[in-house]
């Protein structure tokens, strides 16, 4: 059977232990921290399901316009854009394990990698904002949308959703960004204690679940029908 | 009293420190429960007073107290306000906050500021909703609707729904920090099944809290998104399909009904077995039956949709499986009954209202699967029936019982009993007038009244008058133990560690508790619901010995 | 005071799940370019779910996580299952009752007077 290779490391608990009054040890703190994330995870994944199910069902209602939609996509950036994140996630899950292994220089300019790749992705992101801006399809009220016809009410569904579905991706990046930042400012500051670990730990959860949004965002907005038939 | 008296009482959490900042920072999930206690008893109080109004002008067939679009505004303040704001956190909120650490055997929960930023949100929230209300209302009923929502009302939507929104966050943070502090926050010894029945229901409670209120999130957003930027995501107009905002609110919605309702569950199941003095008849089934209803609720919620387009193949499932709910609510009330049987049964008056709510949440359960089924609810869909039955649920279970836990719990809260006559009164006026109002509403809906309406015809008179007749006692009740209450924190006599004699941690630790709970962490070695033969009050009943001689 | 330990997984496999990850953008975006009919839609579903599944396993840590965060990892997918799959079973059965017969039946002869 396949298995992935690991190392049991320490964490070291030395430093002053800040174990809040309601806790009975450290280990309870880092168990319930790490549990209380993931339960925020959870939220987190059924706020965006409800609109991948509005996708999803819209979808089945318009699969032309839908594949249409999907071609006005830049594939290229799109592309780009998903290595980014994908590589930030590379950098923050070794930002994690720096700050287990108390590598503070490597963790600080992991996390500042991952930063400056959080801000790259939103840059393309910007970039292929204003080009649909600049194409007219933006369909927004009152805002002149370019494609006529029959299938323009699918279309107007389709960017409804892409805007709506990567602007809040976008804006959970932009609250990604400033806790790596927070967190930054801190490590440079003062020493590593045995509960940073688990804050950049929790930190890294949350940067991990906005980009599986992305994961999926992706290929249902690009790729939808890049080519050939639409068959739905 | 003299100064060597008040010295002489020990520290607890209300005389830790007396300032204003003190509870409006604290950091004390029993200071935060007494200011949830605060809100939701103004939000009961102001969605109280708009079903007075709505009572009173259904006292005459004719619009003749308000018009149409204020009677809309009415209903919409009613039920926004009570579900929301009232409903949802009632128990959680209060007797949760209050309960679950020292039920645990710690020292707080596991997150106390989010805990208290949950009070604010919750706050936020509901100032936001009266704000709408007071600047010209909202018609749109409590569910929002599209596209009448999104689209056409002229009212306030938007705050509304921001205020609804913002106060889902605080449900959210409840939710989340009960789990965490249910998982790791349990004293040595507390193993799963020596928890109390009470911790068993609030974590189902608080699943369903984190896994559904998002999905209202997302729904009241795209709603807000609609209607402010006027893109089409409901709106048939448009491209969209307004049953799909029906699906995500009533994916949250429906389960809402439980995180009302489970938590009331969870106190009956503690009042049934203090004053029956013995462990819960089958304790584990009734914690089992917890999370059933948790899971099975999110199963159900097309039941709300039947007649409204929806694919009846879909709607065969959803009646299928809202029958499924009837077992596990079924598991919990005939396991109450069982816990009764032959058993000493003391009649104070938290077991008097635990009483009204099996009685009343039977009958609301039962009217239920007539809902849950398709050819019934074509008939009485949108009618006075579905208004009586969800009101014997959630009056009838989640009020009786959040009255009943706030009586039991009462001494221990403040550390002063509650007048004994006084409160057997009410909860009896409450039990009469309840009745009153809302069993004629099941008549009234059977024979075609439909809710929402003010103006109805002649011969549904009778029945009105009788509902709006009992709605003035419900409100005499209710006002009893606002007063009585509020008065017997200041003379009531000074209550005893545990005036009920039950078992449980939090009855170990002096009332009111000190700030951090417990001298020493408590360490269990029992069973829950373990009385011993000293605790059972009067030994077997008079009557079970008779037969034993008997025989 | 107590030691935390934690499993940490080694940097080899951190790249090795990065590497993988980028593989599969790569085949995700060849397979939209094939023509597979319906399948182009779950072959783009699958691959995007693998990819969430080595994010969620290795950089998420959930392979050498407890069993409690198995579950509350696993509780937000299983719950958007209920979701979607009920909501889909309502849009995908509508069809065959609307467009039944109804219209067919109402067509009646109208005599002439």
């Amino acid at each position: 059977m396949f298995k992935p290779a690991s190392q049991l490391v320490e964490v070291r608990a030395d430093g002053a232990a800040r174990v809040a009054h309601q806790f009975v040890d450290a280990d309870q703190q880092h168990s319930a921290a790490e549990l209380g994330m993931w339960l925020f995870l959870a939220t987190e994944i059924m706020f965006f399901g409800a609109f991948f199910l509005a996708y999803l069902v819209y979808r089945e209602w318009y699969p032309v316009a839908f594949a249409m939609g999907s071609r006005q996509m830049d594939v290229m950036l799109g592309t780009v854009n998903t290595g980014v994140l994908l590589t930030s996630s590379l950098t923050m899950a070794l930002a994690v394990r720096a700050s287990e292994m108390s590598q503070r220089r490597w963790m600080i300019g992991l996390l500042v990698a991952t930063l400056l790749l959080g801000m790259v992705f939103l840059g393309i992101k910007g970039l292929e904002y204003y080009h649909k801006y600049a194409e007219h399809l933006v369909p927004f009220a009152g805002w002149t949308f370019a494609p006529a016809g029959e299938q323009r009410t699918g279309m107007m569904e389709f960017f409804n959703l892409y805007f709506l579905m990567t602007g809040l991706h976008a804006l959970h990046m932009v609250a990604g960004l400033v806790m790596l930042a927070l967190l930054v400012i801190v490590a440079c500051r003062s020493p590593l204690r045995d509960s940073s670990s688990i804050v950049v730990h929790n930190v890294g959860l949350y940067w991990h679940f906005v980009d599986l949004v992305w994961v999926y965002l992706f290929p249902f907005f690009y790729l939808v029908s890049a080519s050939g038939s639409v068959a739905m | 009293m003299n100064g060597a008296v008040i010295t002489t009482r020990k520290r607890n959490y209300l005389n830790a420190s007396y300032t204003v900042r003190s509870w409006l920072l604290t950091h004390d999930h029993k200071r935060i429960g007494l200011l949830y206690l605060i809100g939701v008893t103004f939000f009961f109080v102001i969605g109280g007073l708009a079903a007075a109004v709505v009572r009173l002008e259904l006292m005459t067939p004719r619009g003749d107290l308000t018009e149409s679009e204020t009677y809309n505004k009415l209903f919409t303040m009613h039920g926004i306000t009570m579900t929301f704001f009232f409903l949802i956190p009632a128990i959680p909120a209060v007797l949760g906050n209050f309960l679950v650490p020292l039920m645990l055997g710690a020292r707080d929960l596991a997150f106390p500021r989010l805990n208290l930023l949950s009070w604010y949100l919750y706050m936020l929230g509901g100032l936001m909703t009266m704000w709408a209300i007071l600047a010209g209302g909202v018609d749109t009923g409590w569910t929002f609707y599209t596209p009448y929502s999104s689209t056409y009302s002229n009212t306030y939507v938007m705050a509304t729904a921001v205020g609804v929104f913002v106060a889902g966050f605080s449900s959210i943070l409840t939710g989340l920090n009960f789990i965490v502090t249910t998982h790791q926050m349990r004293c040595p010894g507390l193993t799963w099944f020596r928890l109390p029945l009470f911790i068993w229901s609030m974590y189902a409670a608080s699943l369903i809290m984190v896994l559904a209120t998002p999905v209202l999130a997302a729904a009241l957003l795209l709603v807000g998104l609609e209607r402010g930027l006027g893109i089409g995501i409901f709106d048939p107009a448009m491209g969209g399909d307004p049953l799909l905002f029906q699906h995500l609110f009533w994916f949250y919605a429906h389960p809402a009904v439980y995180i009302m309702v489970l938590p009331a569950f969870g106190v009956i199941s503690e009042l049934v077995a203090c004053f029956s003095r013995r462990r819960p008849f089958g304790y584990a089934f009734i914690g089992y039956s917890s999370f059933a209803i948790a899971i099975l609720g999110f199963l159900v919620w097309g039941h709300h949709m039947f007649v409204s387009g929806q694919s009846v193949y879909a709607g065969l499932i959803f009646s299928l499986l809202s029958f499924l709910v009837a077992i596990p609510s079924g598991i919990k009330v005939f396991n109450w009954t069982a816990t009764l049987y032959k058993a000493s049964i003391s009649w104070e008056t938290p077991m008097l209202y635990a009483f009204g709510f099996m009685g009343l949440f039977t009958m609301g359960g039962l009217t239920g699967l007539f809902l849950a089924c398709l050819a019934i609810d074509v008939h009485v869909h949108d009618t006075y029936f579905v208004v009586a039955h969800f009101h014997y649920i959630m009056v009838g279970g989640t009020v009786m019982a959040f009255l009943g836990g706030i009586h039991f719990w009462w001494p221990k809260m403040t550390g002063r009993m509650y007048p004994e006559s006084w409160a057997r009164l009410s909860a009896i006026l409450i039990f009469v007038g309840f009745n009153l109002t809302f069993f004629p509403q099941f008549i009234l809906g059977y024979l075609g009244m439909p809710r929402r309406y003010h103006i109805y015809p002649e011969e549904f008179q009778v029945l009105n008058v009788m509902s709006s007749a009992g709605a003035s006692i419900l409100g005499v009740g209710y006002f009893f133990p606002l007063t009585y209450l509020v008065w017997s924190m200041f003379y009531g006599a000074v209550a005893p560690e545990n005036p009920f004699g039950h078992t449980g941690l939090e009855w170990q630790t002096a009332s009111p508790p000190p700030t951090d709970n417990f001298e020493q962490i408590p360490v269990v070695t029992q069973e829950a619901y373990s009385f011993g033969p000293d605790d059972a009050l009067r030994g077997p009943s008079e009557e079970v010995i008779s037969i034993v001689q008997a025989s | 005071m107590s030691q935390i330990k934690t499993k940490v997984p080694s940097l080899t496999l951190n790249i090795a799940v990065y590497a993988a990850l980028l593989f599969l953008l790569a085949v995700t975006v060849w397979a939209s370019r094939t023509d597979l009919g319906y399948w182009n839609f779950v072959a783009a579903a699958g691959i995007a779910s693998l990819k969430a599944s080595l994010i969620v396993l290795f950089f998420m840590r959930v392979y050498y996580a407890k069993p409690l965060i198995w579950l509350a990892s696993g509780a937000g997918f299983v719950w958007l299952a209920i979701l979607f799959n009920l909501v889909v079973s309502d849009y995908l059965t509508r069809s065959r009752v609307q467009s039944a017969p109804v219209h067919e039946t109402a067509v009646y002869e109208v005599p002439d007077r």
